[in-house]
């Protein structure tokens, strides 16, 4: 499509005078190209400026600066090229820390002499081998992973679901004993992954019936009678998210202190570690300090049809997103629940409510 | 096929973690310490200087260096003397050194007398030598580290281990501006295959690191390349992550002009690069490197040329991988001045955060400078 149409409608749109159109045409048409237009959900002929125009028009006239200009000063879009560099920052920053601390454990060393002796280099590489890399969703981009990694991590290291089986256990397991030549050999590592953790809640929370639940919990309950006869006594469990802000960050390692706390020792795994890619600032979530004017949009283009009983984990409405976090986060394949409804909602307006029209819309996933 | 590289697995930290090892390895007995650091206007110049324990302040043999351009800020001066004294009173054994950066016809020879400066230093019963590049520019820590690399690794029997400490905050960086020359050299020692005959035919990749402000700098160095060849490829690269999300597209945004007009950028040649991680791009350099080396082995070969012009941990990087093939070329502008809103970096709120690379040593090998085989 030509894009000179579509933008000479959205100067209309937004009643730009001729200088403030030019401006923001060129900002518009490099955005595209260079970010934009990535967004996985986009079709042919509608992508972001089509978007854009379509989202814009759901305000009334006066409004529309304000909307135009939070996209333009405040949205944070993380584009693919971003995404696979998280991905593939993973293994030599943060797997490699993993292990090299530990092997300074095991051989009593300090952790700047693994690599000055093959003992210990060798010790590194066996805990390597021994290390299982779990993808929590398909956010968690293994594929991206294998590819980076190709020739210090297997194919017989990586697993695609978080529900194991005895039998995917039983192969990874010869497997390991084949690569390292040991009968008797287990797995030291687990790394589950996972690409995003807003609010940290999907991971593990505690229910209203005192209950714990989320996939981290999960991952015990589905596995706990395995552990022994595939793991190491002192095997250590790393949790690592490409993204995440602050409060999912503190909220995990609160929530993660309770739960071993309250179910004692056997019945929690002995030590979880987490990690996290990115760190998304303090100050990211929108607040009346910062947007008060987008804020007071995101009260009255809000249709309540978006709440379900996913969105009600969190408590109260979906005006800021799950659990309130209030982002202005995109990631180019899905926009998170924890952004602003704003920006990805998609209604019918069939309850007498407005209509509301995504930028980004959100495909919806829960697992 | 991944070659081996000299710095993977590497021995580094950062942020937290940096602080802990300077803290635990400083405090070792028998540490005898070489410390070569900026005295200047920066606020990091005296960051690491209480990471030292009281016993090793009193015996390290610091060399402070001023570097000296041409009609410098009052103000500027001021700070740097007051940072030179703190240290002096950490350091008792500690000499200042001024280096010229530009001799009296301009010629800019900062780098050169900084090696010289190092050329005579002794190392006779040195363990550990630390390089502090926080307030140093990269015209003349370049050179430095590259000295001690050589002179190091040509030793025979125990030799002294060599760490590099970068302390990094955007938010100073961002409170710092330079007042660039009109020249652009290749930085001293880093001169590569610019130049030379067998690259005469090679196929140019710049590797310009964006920065806010940076764009008069990199248009020039960028002209001085497509005169020498037009069809240049520029493989920009973004600081992603980075303690601002945003940072990235607001270099788009600044560089707008130059992406999509002056360097025909491909947005798949954009590179991203971990903002606090050295070695994050030091392994992307290398990786594009080994690639187009097979692409262009008969036909010319090829030639990489990097801008390192942003911040301090990412200039690191590029460091390391110009000192690993040492046919790559760092293009650089010195500058003649700086300046520095001084309210801003007065009032910073984040922390700064170090990064420290062992770059030789004990570490890679059996104690006495051998290293150990790589896997």
């Amino acid at each position: 499509m030509n894009q000179d149409f579509i933008l000479g409608r959205l100067a209309e749109i937004m009643a730009w005078e001729t200088d403030q159109a030019r401006r923001e045409f060129a900002w518009l048409r490099l955005m595209s190209q260079m970010k934009y237009d990535g967004y996985q959900d986009f079709l042919a002929g509608a992508r972001f400026v089509e978007s854009l125009a379509d989202w814009l028009q759901q305000f009334h006239q006066d409004e529309r600066a304000i909307a135009y200009t939070f996209v333009r000063s405040s949205l944070v879009y993380i584009s693919t090229a971003e995404m696979n560099h998280l991905v593939e920052l993973f293994y030599p920053e943060t797997v490699v820390w993993h292990l090299q601390q530990d092997v300074a454990r095991r051989l009593d060393i300090r952790t700047w002499n693994v690599w000055a002796s093959n003992q210990s280099r060798t010790l590194f590489n066996r805990l390597r081998r021994q290390s299982l890399f779990i993808e929590l969703s398909d956010g968690a981009r293994i594929d991206v992973f294998r590819r980076a990694n190709a020739g210090l991590i297997s194919n017989e290291q990586t697993v695609t679901a978080p529900r194991l089986n005895d039998e995917k256990l039983d192969e990874l397991l010869e497997d390991l004993r084949k690569d390292l030549d040991d009968p008797k050999a287990r797995f030291a590592f687990v790394f589950l992954i996972d690409d995003f953790v807003g609010s940290g809640t999907t991971l593990l929370r505690k229910k209203e019936d005192g209950m714990w639940t989320g996939k981290l919990f999960r991952f015990w309950e589905d596995n706990e009678d395995r552990f022994k006869k595939y793991f190491e006594d002192d095997w250590s469990l790393c949790v690592h998210h490409y993204l995440a802000t602050q409060r999912a960050k503190q909220t995990t390692a609160e929530r993660s202190h309770q739960i071993a706390s309250e179910r004692g020792n056997g019945k929690w795994f002995s030590a979880v570690q987490f990690s996290y890619g990115a760190e998304l600032p303090d100050d990211l979530p929108l607040s009346k300090d910062t947007h008060a004017d987008f804020l007071a949009l995101t009260d009255r283009y809000y249709d309540p049809s978006i709440e379900n009983k996913h969105t009600k984990v969190a408590g109260t409405d979906a005006k800021l997103g799950f659990g309130q976090c209030a982002l202005p986060l995109v990631l180019e394949h899905n926009t998170p629940n924890n952004s602003v409804a704003l920006l990805w909602a998609d209604t019918p307006g069939d309850n007498n409510q407005h209509a509301m029209r995504p930028l980004f819309r959100r495909r919806q996933r829960h697992s | 096929m991944m070659r081996n590289r000299k710095w993977e697995p590497c021995v580094y930290h950062r942020g937290s973690h940096a602080d802990a090892f300077l803290r635990d390895y400083l405090a070792q007995v028998g540490r005898s310490v070489l410390l070569i650091a900026g005295a200047g206007f920066d606020p990091r110049s005296v960051r690491i200087a209480p990471l030292f324990p009281e016993s090793l302040q009193q015996a390290t043999r610091a060399i402070l260096i001023r570097e000296e351009r041409p009609n410098p800020v009052a103000e500027l001066v001021a700070r740097a003397v007051h940072h030179r004294d703190q240290l002096m009173a950490k350091f008792p054994l500690a000499r200042e050194h001024a280096i010229q950066i530009f001799a009296r016809d301009n010629a800019i020879i900062g780098g050169r007398e900084a090696a010289k400066l190092m050329t005579g230093q002794s190392l006779d019963g040195i363990t550990d030598v630390f390089v502090d590049m926080s307030a140093l520019s990269i015209g003349v820590a370049f050179p430095i580290i590259k000295h001690f690399i050589d002179v190091l690794s040509t030793m025979s029997g125990p030799v002294a281990n060599l760490h590099v400490i970068a302390c990094h905050n955007p938010q100073i960086d961002d409170a710092v501006s330079s007042n660039p020359s009109d020249t652009v050299a290749p930085i001293h020692g880093f001169r590569g295959g610019w130049g030379l005959d067998e690259k005469s035919r090679a196929a140019i990749l710049w590797m310009p690191q964006l920065g806010r402000g940076k764009r008069p700098v990199l248009s020039r160095i960028f002209q001085m390349l497509r005169n020498v060849q037009e069809d240049t490829v520029v493989c920009p690269i973004l600081p992603f992550p980075s303690s601002q999300p945003r940072l990235p597209d607001e270099l788009i945004e600044e560089f707008a002009e130059e992406l999509q007009l002056a360097w025909s950028v491909d947005v798949r040649d954009l590179i991203y690069a971990d903002e606090k991680s050295p070695l994050d791009l030091y392994r992307t350099i290398l990786r594009i490197d080994d690639a187009r080396r097979r692409v262009f082995a008969s036909v010319g070969g090829s030639q990489i040329i990097l801008s390192p012009l942003g911040s301090k941990a990412l200039s690191l990087g590029a460091l390391m991988a110009a000192l690993e093939r040492d046919d790559f070329t760092i293009l650089h502008v010195e500058a003649i001045g700086y300046t520095l809103d001084a309210s801003r970096a007065d009032s910073v709120a984040v922390p700064d955060e170090l990064v420290h690379i062992w770059l030789h040593g004990d570490a890679y090998g059996d104690g006495h400078g051998k290293e150990a085989t790589q896997k």
